[in-house]
């Protein structure tokens, strides 16, 4: 999994996240960087303050509006494409329901897969070891030993 | 790849700014509301007989309610930084979805009943009178507009064309004219408590089911409480995290968050969204309404911190509103912001290695 991060309009405007001016953009790339070993930013012209909506916000997340989210989508979609280039990003992490439900929608009319969304929390799921848990890799060890 | 009735931009590898096609996209306009569902929200059913009058009136009360919006509709000098800024724009080519050009269909009638000269000398200001051929522009115009406030970084006044957005869809509500995804979404808060109209016995069954989904793959029990009084944090999150991909996977991962750092939680049934789509159709009166279900939710349940899950229009509402919309907070813990966002503390370990332990951070 190589990553990229989508800023949500409304957290990265006028808004804040922790104690620190743009803690918004920083916080979530962190948590991201610490589940998972590739990440890339998008153009600077399109993330942070700067970050495109995923055309989908606002009161627009209906089939009835489908040609306008497509088209609106397609500033993000196209920075996306860049990374996944240039980069090899394989997917996009997002923290708003809108957008991954958007996105979800959308790609597969910009030839990308739907799977290629995901979210903030699902990589932090996915890297937490639990207290207790058994992994894969306890498994091995211990067989390792007993043999 | 998915099929389109329309056109899909090629993608390309360095931004091209359009040229502009006037009317492209007139003819894109979102279903209308029905009445039942207007009602709900306090708004009349059909468009109303006098409705121009009635709209001009209601223009007038948001003028006078808020001052920034006359400040934006006076403000503006055509400077043009706005023009190539909007995704709306530069995906479907038309010059009314540049925010100069979807604000100066409010700024025209705004001009023409609100401003001397307008009243006066309407043609030499660029006023014009609410006609219903107006009235179609706003409607297609002002929902081809996600309030994402990208223009507003641009422009050198400031000019939100979010606020203008949403006084249009007021005016528009208050003549008749809804929005029936946006105003259907609200009354089913209202009745059942999510945007998705997912009742309470159908949260538990999903809830118990990912505690089993996590149980087989980790073998550790983590529980996902609803309803739960007395505990510390009630979560708050978006009802398409109970269902949708990859929605849901992030809800699992909020309750190992909460499990691994040892404090209790739950959601609620009865504020089971945090979405507030009050603010999106601009009605103070409606998104308070919205708002206080998770008031009385944190009281009834007796939490000391409220927490919200992934959710951009919801942040905001929490961060910028929630505190004069819906407060005073003083039940709960003063130690900690009010409202909270779900995010994670990061331990030290070496970029790359899954943090061996990671908690909420206040």
């Amino acid at each position: 999994m190589v990553l990229t991060y989508h800023d949500t309009c409304n957290v990265a405007r006028a808004s804040r996240m922790g104690d620190r001016p743009g803690g918004q953009f920083e916080i979530p790339r962190a948590i991201i960087r610490a589940t998972c070993n590739h990440f890339y930013d998008m153009d600077e012209d399109t993330i942070r303050d700067r970050t495109f909506c995923c055309g989908g916000g606002g009161g627009l997340l209906t089939d009835d509006l489908m040609e306008v989210r497509v088209k609106g989508a397609q500033p993000r979609v196209e920075a996306l494409n860049n990374v996944m280039h240039e980069k090899g990003v394989t997917h996009m992490a997002a923290i708003c329901a809108i957008c991954k439900s958007q996105f979800t929608k959308v790609l597969p009319y910009y030839g990308m897969d739907m799977d290629q969304i995901v979210s903030v929390h699902q990589l932090v799921s996915n890297a937490l070891i639990l207290t207790g848990q058994v992994t894969d890799e306890d498994e091995e060890e211990a067989a390792d030993e007993a043999a | 790849m998915a099929k389109a009735d329309f056109e899909v931009p090629v993608l390309k590898q360095y931004p091209e700014i359009p040229e502009i096609e006037p009317g492209v996209m007139a003819h894109s306009s979102p279903f209308k509301a029905k009445a039942e569902f207007q009602a709900e929200l306090g708004f009349p059913g059909e468009l109303v007989d006098n409705w121009q009058e009635k709209a001009i009136a209601k223009m007038g009360d948001l003028l006078g309610r808020y001052r920034s919006l006359r400040v934006y509709l006076d403000a503006c000098v055509k400077c043009g930084s706005c023009t190539d800024k909007c995704h709306y724009y530069l995906g479907t080519h038309d010059p009314k979805n540049m925010p100069v050009g979807r604000q100066d269909l409010m700024r025209k009638v705004y001009r023409r009943y609100f401003t001397l000269a307008g009243r006066f000398f309407p043609k030499l200001v660029g006023a014009e009178d609410f006609t219903e051929e107006v009235l179609n522009d706003w409607y297609s115009y002002f929902h081809q507009c996600s309030q994402c406030r990208r223009c507003s970084v641009f422009c050198p006044y400031g000019i939100d064309t979010a606020e203008i957005s949403m006084a249009a869809r007021e005016v528009m509500d208050h003549i008749g004219i809804g929005q029936k995804y946006c105003n259907e979404i609200i009354g089913k808060v209202y009745k059942i408590g999510n945007n998705l109209g997912l009742p309470g016995p159908a949260l538990e069954d999903t809830l118990e089911g990912l505690a089993e989904d996590v149980y087989d793959e980790t073998g550790v029990e983590v529980r996902y409480p609803l309803d739960e009084e007395g505990v510390e944090i009630l979560l708050v999150t978006p009802s398409a995290d109970f269902f949708a991909e990859p929605h849901v996977d992030g809800l699992i991962g909020y309750g190992k968050v909460f499990h691994e750092a040892g404090v209790s939680w739950t959601l609620s049934s009865y504020a089971s969204e945090a979405a507030n789509f009050g603010m999106f159709i601009g009605s103070y009166e409606n998104m308070r309404r919205v708002a206080l279900r998770i008031r009385e939710a944190a009281i009834k349940l007796g939490v000391k911190r409220i927490v919200f899950g992934e959710c951009g229009h919801a942040w905001r509402v929490a961060y910028s509103f929630l505190n004069t919309l819906a407060g005073p907070w003083d039940f709960l813990d003063p130690r900690y912001p009010i409202p909270q966002h779900m995010r994670v503390h990061l331990g030290s370990d070496p970029a790359g290695q899954a943090p061996a332990r990671q908690e909420p951070e206040r």
